[in-house]
């Protein structure tokens, strides 16, 4: 825009030295010099405040990018015309197409589809001190909200910050890991069911030392308290209860730049409480199945507090290769206890629940877990990137396999009884991926995902219709894997 | 079976490595007249490279090594540090910088402006609209006119990091697009004040900053407060062609070049 106020200045000035030269004959010389100085003061405060405009708007800037897709998943699902008595590979029983967290379940009898994935637009206001950030994501199926926050770094050491608002959790480092620059399509499974969405409404701190302050700029803080994820949407919608939940990250960077080396890692927790006026409050017993708490449930009408907690570590190892390009290797580990429900492992959002004990709704199913992932990408010159990735979310840590599916522990329509269903199945996942980067904005995916869910005991019935159908096929590795082929333009 | 496919397309993918003898150089305007003497002298002795120089600023550089759109990037100022955490997750490399010269950051008076010098302090109230009027530094009662540089050039950040203390300029700056627009603006108006690098200083003089002018001893020795690096960035360790090159820039030779135009050597 500078550019082009100068032009436009320039081509005035000689506008004005010509039309000046054609009066030079009435105008006397003083005059002339008089008008045109007249003139450029004139445009000069019109530059100005032209400038201080521009200036105003260049702090404001938008980015984000669109990741359209092609996925194709195995046969899971399809209905078995020849024999739609087959219960391993039939929809009617099974009720749906792969489930996957690439992108969701697929719908029906599907077994490919297009997708637009994440379609986002960001918009950043930075202020000398301050920041506004909002983020949205635009889906045919709706528009949804991702960032929404401001954010302070005090003027004096630029080391502190608050941020306000809905934002990335500080746990751990896949979280925070832009969609956009992912390298495989999707986060690990733990994370798409322990902290679906990454996103909280809360507020957090952050300390990032800048280089002037010596060795602690290689140490990093960020700790927040948040709604929690009672209230449903992710964690955030409105506050449902009483509590906060809190969660934090410290971690460290040790850049060796002369080895073309740079190791980071981080040590993170999450410290909240679910609550729930249910009195149907379920617990592992053992490895066999779910049992009432007793004495810290709820009595009808009051409201009761249950732990959702985690504990990560993560590490992240850079390394410069010569000829080939820069590698890394990432890794995370979590584990902790997430109340969920029944079918979910996602974290509850039944705070207002007051369920007596003939009613599902409110039930609440508190699991330990466990998951961790490690991957390796490699760059393979300035446009080509290979990854390979692995990961295990195990939702139930004390469930065996051998126990899903039981019919001796498996009627949860009647309290006071146990119940272990495809929701504790442990899940592991190989993925590798290469990714082309055509230009500074368009990329293309392609990537393979092979999951291998736990085996249920082929031999112990169950004890009804439908849940023998939607469990047989988990008697072995369902046939699930995804293919996906994405492009992504970024701006 | 479908695992053994996708590994050979990852393998085939692998093979067409890049290997060019076409080097891009891109970023600082600082230094784009001593980074086309460099490739000129190169090319000269290396008739099988060619090196392809373009400014734009320092920032417009380092943006281009993070999308891969550049093999060098010249800058007049560090790599931030979320600049550097962009070039590790698109590349997962650190980045490698080297320090090609040094330089004193110079500000320019006009040559019939009466002051001689500036304390820090009194640059930096210039420069943030704190003093307007000459007389409040020793000149005439006369306006200020102050000329910096547009906000994707390294000396502009660098100035505001180091001068500025992070603080914004004046609004009424005038920002222009290069540091010989800066020196020409100031040689033109005898009530401007500007700022630069030192081999741009033609036709103006130089300010005093805290009674030391920039020269090649007191730049050396670090005694010049505003003494400071010009750097060349790479996405990865050099090698090849681009390795020979950063050897020539930094031999004796390249070095003769970095004296030549106007600044001064590294060692």
């Amino acid at each position: 825009m500078d550019r082009k106020l100068r032009i436009l200045f320039a081509a005035s000035m000689m506008l004005t030295a010509m039309v000046s030269a054609q009066d030079s004959v009435k105008v006397p010389l003083e005059e002339q010099i008089s008008n045109v100085k007249g003139q450029i003061d004139g445009l000069n405060e019109d530059y100005l405040a032209a400038k201080a405009t521009v200036d105003g708007l260049s702090k404001l800037k938008f980015g984000g990018y669109i990741q359209a897709q092609w996925q194709h998943t195995g046969d899971f699902g399809l209905v078995d015309s020849t024999s739609p008595a087959d219960t391993v590979n039939n929809a009617t029983f099974n009720g749906g197409g792969s489930p996957t967290v690439a992108g969701g379940n697929f719908p029906g009898q599907a077994n490919q589809r297009f997708q637009i994935r994440r379609a986002r637009l960001k918009a950043t206001y930075s202020g000398l001190d301050s920041k506004y950030v909002l983020e949205i994501d635009a889906l045919p199926s709706g528009i949804s909200v991702k960032d929404i926050y401001v954010q302070l770094t005090e003027p004096w050491l630029k080391t502190f910050s608050l941020t306000m608002g809905n934002m990335d959790m500080p746990f751990g480092f896949e979280i925070g890991y832009s969609s956009g620059a992912m390298e495989s399509p999707e986060r690990s499974r733990l994370e798409n069911n322990i902290f679906k969405g990454e996103k909280q409404l809360g507020a957090k701190i952050e300390v990032n030392p800048t280089e002037k302050m010596g060795l602690l700029q290689y140490i990093n803080l960020k700790a927040g308290l948040y709604t929690g994820t009672e209230g449903g949407t992710g964690g955030t919608g409105d506050e449902v209860d009483r509590k906060l939940e809190f969660i934090g990250r410290a971690g460290f960077k040790a850049p060796f730049n002369d080895l073309g080396l740079d190791i980071d890692g981080g040590v993170s927790w999450l410290m909240g409480k679910t609550q729930t006026g249910s009195d149907s409050v379920f617990k592992m017993s053992g490895d066999t199945g779910f049992v009432p708490t007793t004495g810290n449930k709820p009595k009808w009408g009051e409201w009761k507090y249950f732990d959702r907690k985690a504990m990560g570590v993560d590490a992240q190892l850079y390394y410069d290769i010569p000829v080939i390009g820069g590698l890394s290797l990432r890794g995370e580990y979590v584990q902790g206890t997430e109340p969920g429900t029944a079918g979910s492992t996602n974290a509850y959002t039944n705070a207002g629940a007051t369920d007596t004990v003939d009613a599902t709704a409110g039930k609440m199913y508190i699991r330990k877990f466990s998951g961790f992932y490690v991957q390796w990408v490699q760059n393979l010159g300035p446009k080509l990137q290979s990854v390979l990735r692995f990961d295990q979310y195990d939702p139930n840590t004390d469930a065996k396999g051998t126990s899903i599916g039981d019919a001796s522990i498996s009627n949860h329509l009647t309290p006071g009884t146990k119940v272990l269903n495809l929701t504790d199945l442990k899940y592991t996942t190989l993925g590798l991926g290469l990714t082309y980067y055509w230009d500074a904005n368009l990329k293309f995916l392609v990537y393979y995902d092979i999951p291998t869910n736990e085996k249920i005991n082929s031999s112990t019935p169950t004890n009804t219709l439908a849940k023998k159908n939607a469990l047989l096929p988990y008697t072995k590795d369902i046939d699930d894997n995804v293919l996906t082929v994405r492009m992504q333009v970024k701006f | 079976m479908k695992i053994q496919k996708i590994s050979a397309a990852l393998l085939l993918g692998a093979l067409p490595l890049f290997s060019a003898t076409t080097i891009t150089v891109k970023g600082s305007d600082t230094m784009v007249i001593m980074a086309q003497r460099w490739a000129e002298a190169y090319m000269a002795d290396h008739t099988d490279v060619v090196i392809q120089v373009t400014g734009g600023g320092s920032g417009t550089g380092i943006s281009a090594l993070i999308n891969g759109a550049t093999d060098i990037c010249d800058a007049s100022r560090p790599m931030k540090s979320s600049e550097r955490e962009s070039l590790k997750m698109r590349f997962s490399s650190l980045g490698v910088e080297v320090k090609s010269a040094k330089d004193g950051l110079s500000v320019y008076f006009n040559d019939a402006n009466p002051v001689e010098g500036l304390t820090m302090a009194q640059l930096k109230d210039i420069y943030t609209g704190k003093i307007k009027n000459w007389k409040d530094v020793g000149g005439a009662d006369a306006k200020i006119v102050v000329y910096g540089r547009e906000n994707n050039s390294g000396t502009y950040v660098f100035f505001r990091d180091n001068v500025l203390k992070g603080e914004d300029y004046v609004s009424s700056m005038q920002s222009l697009p290069g540091t010989a627009a800066v020196v020409n603006a100031v040689a033109k108006d005898p009530l401007g004040i500007g700022y630069g690098g030192a081999a741009y200083g033609k036709g103006i003089k130089f300010a005093k900053i805290n009674g030391i002018a920039p020269s090649a001893e007191t730049v050396k020795d670090g005694t010049y407060p505003l003494t400071r690096y010009l750097y060349m960035y790479l996405r990865g360790r050099p090698t090849g062609e681009i390795k020979k090159y950063i050897d020539w820039i930094l031999s004796p030779a390249g070095q003769a070049v970095v004296t030549k135009v106007g600044y001064f050597p590294v060692k």
